[in-house]
């Protein structure tokens, strides 16, 4: 029997858009831990729908709808402008810029479209049809309704959209997605910045007035309803080092609930106190996550750029929290521009082959991880959509990434080269598609040289061009430095001033990521730039260990300086 | 008189605003319950002084016993004006706490011929010892001095008589029966036995002597262990562990030196979790894992935390003056430097939230002493000029963590030209050094009481230059007389007054004259402003009339401003009149508000 779960016209939206509570994201904890599985949904075949695809490109968004047009225009134009409320938060510097365009699929309930034939075999062995919003089956899977997925170098919604319901008034950008935006922004913010806005988030209305943000809920409600009674109530904040502190310092700690709550907690006190202060202490918040983002921050750091040390930071957010667990306040979003009038029409078959292609290329990633079994269908599926545009003669260089990418995704790494290799003389709009290609031809290279060997510069263009042509792109890819480290590793020249800047960009990138760190500032020292690898070194060593808990960051420094010290050699001639 | 208050605040406000910033604050004491559920700290107001108790584990609620330290309400405020001599948990639920001792001379006895002498009694010794439940229940005196009143040994000579009180002897004899209260000591409690608290009476007839008192009902049993009185301040007494495990180190800042190595660990995570702050372990629970702390430095009067351990959480428990709003104090902040003779100099920079001008005029405070106590972070005077929109400077004496061998020779050659000096070198270095924040080096001027105020009007005779103007309060302007009273009401009231050791400066090869201001009287040539109460001290009042008179003859007559006891006693109207008599007379002589202007002439003294 079909659920109904959203049942307010608002809900629906919120749900329809792809970026409310309801919408699955495949990268939410939460959704990983759950005992359900939730698959993406799988659209049939257009042969058996008689529903028109519709396309539109707007704010670097590609919609693909089987909604009407109308709908389609109307979530179109509002998720624009929900989305020019977000930047009110967040300065646009401060989100992920990506280059390749977003994809939302839009669907509605009166399709008979939900799941393929192969897939409800695989699932039912025959049985009931599943349908988006069923009741979970007894087996532990669903298809979640609405989903977002997302690439490294992109990310996809799919949306059911019940149009009798549908109020695009009611729409509002989820904490999710703003999580998503943040985490994906270059250099990469800590966490605290990306939990503190995300917990904002959820407090926030973007439809009244148009936000309002809510009282803050400090650990819980019953702890913050007491705090607001009593303002001298005794709390906990945590130190501001330990605010700062890196994830590898936390996963160091001793685990502990409430520090942990705490911590989450007090980031969002942290954000809301310095956004609704305004002024020069809203900025001072944005120059500090900045800051954070390329390496270790200090009391004095923090001071010089707030007025006042991290002590007195402390003092003020305790005062203010017996505040922001009762207030109400009203964010005047300044001047907006109007969304421009989103162009819906029919979309073409390339369109519909390579957006759709797209989404369900993403859903394989997400059933290998989650449900192994019912991977084949998925990959059918996509495979049989980009392919109808392909052997139709449609050679877009977009269309080529994503089948490449379909197929590095199957594990065909020979059957990708064939379509990354024209996408790329193409120039396409895809960092990851350049990552991939490079790596394959990086391979074939070292493959059949012995390991010491040094390649010419002739002989590792292949690899490193189409690297720095992924970094021309957003959003430069942490991959794409550590395999121009590599590259640069094996190369019988040492990079110039303007390659050497590029890898020590990436060291600046992802100070947070000792896996990305460590090879460029080996390479930094191979090639004799000891200072400069010395200073990558000290800017990430106090992220080590954040994905190695048994590994501690002292130890890791230690062998990171035996590993300079003994790559102490006479540098390669540069490279002209 | 025209008042001008930064032109900004009225009267009233600025009367509260007064009132409030020397308003004392809360948990002079405190001390955490011995398995960390509870706290207790001092609260005072209005002159009563009364107790909190907070409940940790529940709501955070709190509980107020009200200290009474005798039956007669004026007895108890004055009372209350005093800190508890003890204040520590007995067990989880039984608090035990006592009042300053307050000792009442009886009056001289007349004999039949009329002729007045000694009294042979007494004195009255109100020494109360009190304990109250946790819920504040089962509040009462345990005992007092007068539970060990005594007689001497030939007063009592039959056996009725020993059957007798001390009371009822007294009251019943024919003859006349000499007296004796007792002081009580507080020991601690038994450590397996924390409910029986240890005290040692003194000074009665008896030798000293020990008891065990039971904290619930109050009977007294004699104790035949020698219960070791614990050390007093500086040193720090483990209660559970019996032992001496650190010690407070006076200096520019406070510190503790801990021999205790599980405290000092402690002290060193603290710091890490309030850079730059002063961290003052306080109590802890007796397997230690929540301790009682308070953290200071700030622009705050200070806030009180307990560290939880098992958590590594440092619970914000109370701020020690929440009336004040943290945004509308101004900020405060310790510096310190290396002079230019290597000596190292501290103070703390106050700067107004609301300066006059972009650069604000400095006023530079000194030590009341020498070398005086450390200048505390957070002074509410400090405050109220910042409220007035002066920058102000407070420095520590090179030798506020003792004087120096290096520095000895200087310092008995002259002793003001040192503390002018290093506060020209201070004044020169924060400039430099603070560059973000630029003081009006044209309106400098100085302020001090006693001694500080001795330095203060030294620095206008010796630095005119730089000082352009100053108020002293209490001032000893003459330090010979100051030091060597002719009579024993100036001796007194000297003694308490002075904090200066006199064998620095009264040797052989003092030169009295060189190091008066009075002596020096025709190179005072700024304005100055002198504060005295009159009739405190003679040799002030003596010097401050022969400097009046000296200027007037000069005619470069002073600022004179006679004190009333209210303005000691600190009482709100007085202080806050006495703050706009000196705002308005720096802003007359510093030409506050002319913006740039040309100040008098001045010169250096060789």
């Amino acid at each position: 029997m079909k659920q109904r779960v959203p049942t307010s016209c608002f809900a629906l939206a919120m749900c329809a858009a792809g970026l409310g509570v309801n919408l699955e994201a495949a990268e939410s904890p939460a959704a990983s831990a759950a005992a359900l599985v939730s698959l993406p949904p799988m659209l049939v075949e257009e042969s058996t729908a008689s529903v028109p695809w519709l396309y539109a490109n707007a704010g670097g968004t590609e919609f693909l709808s089987r909604c009407s047009a109308f709908t389609t225009r109307q979530l179109a134009e509002a998720w624009l402008e929900k989305l020019q409320l977000v930047r009110v938060l967040v300065p646009d510097e401060f989100l992920a810029r990506m280059d390749v365009p977003d994809v939302f699929v839009l669907y509605s309930q009166d399709l008979e479209q939900t799941v393929s034939a192969d897939i409800q075999r695989e699932l039912q062995g025959g049985g009931e049809r599943a349908r988006p919003g069923d009741a979970p089956r007894s087996d532990g899977v669903n298809i979640a309704p609405s989903m977002r997925l997302s690439d490294r170098d992109m990310h996809a919604s799919i949306a059911y959209i019940d149009e009798t319901l549908f109020d695009a008034a009611g729409l509002s950008v989820s904490s999710g997605h703003v999580r998503f935006l943040l985490a994906g922004r270059v250099p990469e913010l800590p966490a605290w910045v990306v939990d503190g806005v995300e917990r904002t988030f959820r407090r926030a209305d973007f439809v009244r007035d148009p936000i309002t943000l809510g009282p803050l809920v400090w650990l819980n409600q019953g702890e913050s309803s007491a705090l607001a009674g009593a303002p001298g109530r005794p709390r906990a904040l945590l130190p501001a080092n330990e605010l700062f502190a890196t994830d590898a310092a936390w996963a160091a700690d001793k685990p502990n609930r409430r520090r942990a709550d705490t911590k989450a907690a007090q980031a969002e006190l942290f954000f809301r106190w310095a956004f609704l202060a305004g002024g020069r202490t809203r900025e001072a918040f944005w120059k500090f996550a900045a800051r954070v983002g390329e390496g270790p921050v200090t009391d004095e750091s923090f001071e010089a750029i707030f007025g006042f040390d991290y002590s007195e930071l402390r003092d003020r957010l305790s005062d203010y929290l017996p505040r922001a667990v009762e207030e109400t306040r009203w964010i005047d979003p300044g001047v907006q521009v109007s969304a421009p009038r989103v162009e819906v029409r029919r979309a073409t078959p390339n369109e519909i082959a390579r957006v759709r292609g797209e989404w369900e290329r993403l859903a394989i990633g997400h059933v290998q991880r989650r449900l192994p079994q019912v991977r084949e269908p998925y990959l059918a599926q996509a495979r049989r959509t980009l392919r109808r545009a392909y052997d139709a003669g449609d050679r877009d260089p977009r269309l080529l990434a994503t089948m490449g990418l379909c197929e590095i995704d199957a594990g065909n790494e020979a059957g990708a080269r064939a379509f990354l290799e024209p996408a790329v003389a193409g120039g396409v709009v895809r960092p990851r598609a350049y990552h991939e290609l490079a790596r394959l031809r990086f391979a074939e290279l070292r493959q059949a040289a012995p390991p010491t060997k040094l390649f010419s510069y002739t002989e590792l263009a292949p690899v490193i061009e189409p690297l720095r042509q992924a970094l021309a792109q957003a959003p430069p890819l942490a991959e794409v430095f550590v395999l121009l480290a590599e590259a640069w590793a094996r190369c019988e020249f040492a990079p110039n001033a303007g390659e050497l800047a590029e890898l020590e960009r990436g060291a600046r990138f992802f100070a947070q990521r000792p896996r990305v760190a460590l090879p460029l500032a080996l390479v930094l020292a191979q090639h004799g730039k000891h200072a400069e690898a010395a200073v990558v070194l000290e800017a990430t060593a106090g992220h080590a260990a954040a994905d190695e808990a048994t590994v501690s960051v002292a130890r890791l420094r230690a062998e990171l300086a035996a590993v300079l010290a003994r790559v102490q050699v006479a540098p390669l001639p540069t490279r002209r | 008189m025209s008042v001008s208050v930064a032109g900004l605040v009225h009267a009233a406000s600025f009367d509260d605003r007064v009132e409030s910033l020397f308003r004392p604050p809360l948990g002079e004491m405190m001390a955490i319950s011995p398995t960390g559920r509870r706290v207790v700290y001092t609260s005072r107001s209005d002159g009563e002084l009364g107790l909190v108790i907070m409940d940790l584990d529940g709501q955070g609620t709190t509980r107020k016993v009200s200290v009474a330290a005798s039956d007669d309400p004026v007895v108890a405020r004055d009372a209350g004006w005093f800190p508890l001599r003890f204040l520590r948990w007995a067990t989880a639920d039984r608090l035990v706490y006592a009042p300053h001792e307050r000792i009442i001379p009886l009056p001289p006895q007349v004999d039949r011929q009329g002729r007045t002498g000694p009294n042979p009694s007494g004195p009255t010794i109100e020494s109360p010892i009190f304990a109250v439940d946790a819920d504040g229940r089962q509040r009462g005196t345990l005992v007092d001095a007068r539970d060990f009143q005594e007689t001497p040994a030939d007063a009592r000579r039959s056996l009725a008589d020993f059957l007798r009180t001390t009371k009822e002897l007294v009251s019943k004899s024919n003859e006349p029966v000499a007296w004796k209260m007792p002081h009580l000591d507080i020991l601690g409690f038994l450590p397996r036995e924390r409910d029986q608290l240890v005290i040692r009476t003194r000074g009665g007839y008896s030798m000293p002597m020990q008891h065990l008192v039971d904290t619930r009902t109050g009977s007294v049993r004699e104790f035949g262990g020698n219960w070791p009185a614990p050390p007093e301040a500086p040193k720090i007494f483990d209660g559970f562990r019996l032992k001496v495990v650190g010690e407070r180190r006076d200096g520019a800042q406070m510190a503790t030196a801990w021999t205790d190595e599980e405290l000092g660990r402690l002290q060193r995570d603290l710091e890490t979790k309030f850079p730059r702050r002063i961290v003052e372990l306080l109590d802890w629970t007796e397997a230690r894992e929540r301790v009682l702390f308070q953290v200071t430095g700030g622009s705050d009067p200070g806030r009180v935390f307990v560290l939880q351990r098992p958590e590594n959480l440092a619970l914000e428990i109370f701020r020690r003056a929440p009336w004040l709003s943290a945004t509308k104090l101004n900020d405060t902040r310790y510096f310190a430097f290396t002079a230019p003779d290597g000596a190292g100099l501290t103070g703390y920079l106050t700067w107004p939230r609301q300066p006059r001008a972009p650069a604000p005029p400095l006023l530079v405070v000194f030590p009341s002493g020498f070398p005086g106590r450390a200048q505390t972070a957070f002074d509410p005077e400090a405050e109220i000029f910042a409220d007035l929109g002066y920058a102000v400077m407070r420095l520590n004496h090179r030798s506020v963590g003792g004087v120096k061998p290096e520095d000895l020779n200087a310092l008995r050659t002259a002793v003001d030209r040192v503390g002018v000096d290093d506060a020209r070198a201070a004044i020169e270095w924060l400039a430099e050094r603070n560059a973000e924040r630029p003081f009006d080096r044209r309106r400098v001027a100085t302020l001090g009481r006693g001694f500080g105020g001795y330095l203060a009007v030294r620095a206008l005779q010796l630095q005119p230059a730089l000082f352009r103007g100053g108020v002293a309060i209490d001032a000893p302007l003459d330090l010979q007389p100051w030091l060597r009273p002719a009579d024993d009401r100036a001796a007194a009231s000297t003694r308490t007054a002075r904090d200066l050791p006199a064998g620095l400066v009264d040797h052989a090869g003092a030169d009295w004259t060189a190091l008066s201001v009075v002596g020096q009287g025709a190179a005072l040539a700024q304005p100055v402003c002198l504060l005295v109460e009159p009739g405190r001290n003679p040799t002030i009042d003596a010097a401050t009339a022969e400097l009046r008179s000296r200027l007037q003859q000069l005619e470069r007559a002073p600022e004179y401003v006679e004190l009333d006891a209210a303005f000691r006693a600190g009482v709100p109207v007085a202080r806050a009149t006495v703050y706009r008599r000196i705002d308005a007379f720096l802003h007359l002589h510093l030409r506050l508000g002319e913006g740039d202007v040309k100040l008098g002439r001045a010169s250096e003294v060789p």
